[in-house]
């Protein structure tokens, strides 16, 4: 976890909030103007190179950003007594989510080959 | 959290302090952050229904339609374009090199202008989702 603390925490904060203010306009701008009408549209789109590679970038970046900004959150505003408890429960989600999204991924790819 | 030593009871009234607007901003930044953390494991329940059961995929869609679904989908984009406006005034702030920018970034004005622009666009991404 010492890569993602103290200073390292806050230059990937940095890093990738800098990667995503540029993708979510990109999605947005997706998401208006390729509407989505059959599973086979959807999943032709997100494994297509255009969104697959740059989405598989900008989930790696989010999952990091959010754990960073979530972390700040607990260490904020949780109390003492609970916050070890709570941050190894944030990390075990975050894991399940990372899993999930593994899968999520091979099925993706799987479906659309 | 700073640990207190006293054991008096503290009840603090939110709403007889004044924050800044720059703190409201920051603070809004955060909860933002926090229901776009909540909106991903409902998408991520959306995502897996849809790679299980492709055949369901027209039921996913008419949900999403819904009223729950156009809650959902006006949560997450007002979230989601509040946090992104933020961070980016953020980043300026942080890394613009004209100074003049930077301090006219960190101003009452420019915070009133993020709450503004971001209303005006809120308005914009409810009409096209209820519209």
């Amino acid at each position: 976890m010492k890569l993602l603390s103290g200073q390292r925490a806050y230059v990937w904060q940095m890093l990738s909030g800098f990667y995503l203010a540029l993708f979510f306009p990109y999605i947005a701008w997706l998401s208006l103007n390729q509407p989505i009408q059959s599973f086979n549209q959807l999943t032709a789109l997100l494994s297509s190179p255009a969104v697959f590679i740059p989405g598989l970038v900008a989930i790696a970046l989010g999952l990091i950003h959010a754990w960073v900004g979530l972390r700040d959150v607990l260490i904020d505003y949780a109390p003492r007594r609970y916050l070890m408890g709570l941050l190894f429960s944030m990390a075990l989600v975050w894991l399940f989510v990372i899993a999930n999204l593994a899968w999520l991924t091979t099925q993706l790819i799987g479906a659309h080959l | 959290m700073i640990p207190r030593t006293d054991k008096r009871p503290v009840n603090l009234s939110l709403w007889h302090f004044h924050f800044p607007l720059n703190a409201l901003v920051s603070i809004s930044h955060r909860i933002s952050g926090v229901v776009l953390i909540l909106t991903l494991f409902i998408w991520l329940f959306v995502l897996n229904q849809m790679l299980f059961v492709p055949d369901d995929f027209t039921k996913h869609q008419a949900w999403l339609s819904s009223i729950g679904g156009q809650i959902f989908l006006s949560l997450f984009w007002l979230a989601l374009w509040f946090h992104w406006l933020a961070g980016v005034r953020h980043l300026l702030i942080e890394f613009c090199l004209n100074s003049r920018i930077k301090t006219a970034l960190r101003t009452h004005q420019a915070a009133l202008g993020s709450f503004i622009f971001w209303g005006l666009g809120a308005l914009l991404i409810l009409a096209r989702i209820w519209l």
